[in-house]
């Protein structure tokens, strides 16, 4: 316990600037982390899941307003004409009736943030459209996570394996040195090409080609993502192997007869690695959540995570108007914000 | 001062030769591995480029030809040759309306490297004064780095807010869009941290010490290896750069900002109907893409590693 609240201080500390820190850094930490929380326990506050409509009425309370509401009487839409002496005067099928304002019901929605007027299960409000926002955001949030999951997956894996690959099995032959210049020219055609042409060449290719649904085609490209994102966890990797493969304490490890593998991954990787492999995870993770904004504005049809949300972003639309737009907007950039700084810990750990 | 010896190195005859035949042979390999991908796919003729003496292959009864990615390739093949015959001498096909594609890809160029290198510019000039200014504490912590979180924002939140406020304010929407690229999405942090790690790193060799000490302008012999380091960093830059460029085109929906990217998305994601039209447009965007960004990043290394110290012997 000690141990993590001296890691928790090292990295507030890690952040120079004091103004960053207090205004910034701290805020944006415990809004990621109670949205995260409030994510994984799937909206506890809530029983309504994402694009679930919420199509109850609820009574009239204080005043009539003539201009605007459009009221319920008895589940059936009525307009109010006039309200004098306690009663108001309504116009419904049956013909003019005078009723209590009591007896009227009125459509909650949109139900505004933090308000507890109608239902308190709502806690970051309603759309114009009757769908809970937080549940929206919530499982915005899980479709990134899973998104950024994937994307680590092929991100580690192709990056971990081929710097090993390159760097600590070479040998002098010349079918594997022809190998890793292949494949070290390939890194650099990834890394000089920007990865958003990537990304839409393989929206076109992967549009075309398979048969999988929207949901996985989505997964498919951000899988290819880490793929071709993998060059600088890469190049990183084998930097550090190519610096620790001729230390006495690898030699001394091979005569001890423990295998490569033991010696790549419970010695370099778990040693001296972990801090680069943070870093890269923390930067991937932010670069997935901008791609994933990047692709609701560019306006494919089968991307459902969070950056969904902020692809209105010129007009108040039916389904997201602007007090909306601002949450999210914060709520990603927590995410971006927390785990920027989480990088720049890992940077410094890196460099001791 | 660049020693006479480091240039006859960068303009070598047979260093020249040989990273102009890699340049040319990796573009020959992506180019036909991104031609096969793209005549894969479904399509009216065997043929995706608009050339007359390729479209004459189309069948009649208006079914989509599939090809196979093994049993085809002399098919695949042939039709490469023949679009890189066409290529190299700057014919790209038509379109529906007779105007060679040509004329749209060379202006969408211009316009993406215009943008591409006013926003390298902005970028390194903003970093170098933020560089600067980081120099005192004070101002690191309280105006450096509060302004250079703003480039945590997504380039279409900053590109968003500016565009409204731009016309408020008077001023031009394209500077704007400019502004946007370098803070967008982590451009001018990255670009910033970046320099300024590298310069730290230079500035704390052991000669440049050696020269302060002794009482010689530093930047006078660390200029080649600044301007090697600034080299690569700013080619490296340039992809995200670039990317944030794309964004920018289409949240602009192609009205001030329109070069190859937004070509790009305007075919590619949409997937028009006539896409036999459509996808030389796409193919031919992202070759000049990639053909550009290959051959930058390349000179760049070449250059990098003459202007390194190490290089003079």
């Amino acid at each position: 316990m000690k141990n993590i609240y001296k890691v928790i201080a090292r990295f507030f500390m890690s952040v120079e600037s004091p103004l960053m820190r207090v205004v910034i850094v701290i805020p944006a930490m415990l809004i990621a982390s109670l949205i995260f929380i409030i994510s994984i326990f799937n909206n506890p506050f809530s029983d309504f899941s994402n694009g679930e409509i919420i199509d109850y009425l609820v009574p009239v309370k204080g005043k009539v307003d003539l201009s605007k509401d459009i009221y319920y009487y008895k589940q059936e839409s009525v307009e109010v004409k006039s309200e004098a002496f306690g009663q108001v005067e309504i116009e419904t099928w049956d013909g003019i009736l005078y009723v209590n304002p009591t007896e009227l019901e009125k459509d909650p929605h949109p139900m505004p943030c933090f308000s507890t007027a109608f239902d308190s299960r709502f806690v970051l409000g309603t759309t114009q459209g009757g769908i809970d926002f937080l549940s929206t955001i919530t499982d915005g949030i899980l479709v990134s996570f899973k998104l950024i999951f994937v994307t680590l997956f092929s991100f580690l894996l192709l990056g971990i394996s081929i710097s090993i690959v390159t760097e600590y099995f070479n040998t002098k032959s010349i079918v594997f040195k022809s190998i890793i210049i292949i494949f070290s020219n390939i890194q650099k055609v990834l890394e000089a090409i920007p990865i958003l042409i990537w990304v839409l060449l393989s929206i076109i290719f992967v549009g075309y080609f398979s048969d999988v649904n929207d949901e996985q085609k989505q997964l498919v490209i951000f899988f290819l993502f880490g793929i071709f994102s993998s060059p600088a966890l890469s190049k990183l990797i084998s930097a550090k192997i190519i610096e620790l493969k001729d230390e006495d304490f690898v030699y001394a490890l091979k005569l001890s007869g423990i295998s490569n593998f033991r010696i790549i991954f419970y010695h370099i990787i778990r040693y001296f690695c972990i801090p680069i492999i943070l870093l890269q995870s923390c930067y991937i993770i932010i670069q997935t959540l901008f791609l994933d904004i990047s692709l609701a504005v560019m306006g494919l049809p089968f991307n459902r995570g969070l950056g969904v949300l902020t692809k209105h972003l010129e007009e108040s639309s039916y389904y997201l108007d602007r007090r909306f737009l601002v949450i999210t907007i914060i709520i990603e950039l927590s995410f971006i914000v927390s785990f920027y700084y989480a990088a720049k810990y890992f940077e410094s750990r890196s460099k001791t | 001062m660049i020693e006479k010896k480091i240039i006859n190195n960068i303009f070598e005859c047979r260093s020249i030769a040989k990273l102009l035949f890699k340049i040319l042979l990796l573009i020959l390999i992506i180019t036909y591995s991104l031609y096969t991908l793209f005549s894969l796919i479904p399509k009216k003729s065997q043929n995706f480029t608009s050339y007359e003496s390729c479209t004459s292959q189309t069948l009649v009864d208006n079914e989509n030809v599939t090809l196979n990615i093994i049993l085809d390739q002399p098919i695949i093949f042939t039709n490469y040759l023949s679009w890189l015959s066409h290529s190299v001498i700057g014919d790209f096909g038509e379109n529906a309306m007779g105007i060679p594609n040509s004329i749209q890809l060379l202006s969408k160029t211009l316009v993406s490297l215009k943008m591409v290198a006013i926003g390298l510019i902005l970028a390194f000039m903003l970093s170098t004064l933020l560089i600067m200014l980081s120099r005192i504490i004070l101002l690191k912590h309280y105006f450096v780095e509060p302004i250079l979180s703003l480039s945590l924002f997504h380039v279409v939140f900053i590109s968003s807010f500016l565009f409204t406020f731009s016309e408020q304010i008077g001023v031009s929407r394209v500077f704007a869009g400019y502004i946007a690229i370098v803070f967008g999405s982590g451009a001018l942090m990255d670009y910033y941290s970046i320099l300024n790690d590298e310069v730290r790193k230079i500035f704390s060799k052991d000669y440049l010490i050696f020269a302060k000490i002794s009482g010689y302008n530093r930047f006078v012999f660390s200029i080649t290896e600044l301007l090697g380091k600034m080299i690569v960093i700013s080619v490296s830059r340039i992809p995200i750069l670039f990317s944030g460029l794309i964004l920018l085109e289409v949240y602009d929906s192609g009205r001030e900002f329109s070069g190859l990217g937004y070509l790009i998305h305007k075919y590619a994601i949409r997937q028009d109907t006539n896409q036999s039209l459509h996808l030389d447009l796409v193919f031919n965007a992202s070759i000049i893409i990639i053909i550009i960004m290959v051959f930058l990043f390349y000179i760049s290394e070449h250059l990098y590693k003459n202007l390194s110290p190490r290089s003079i012997k």
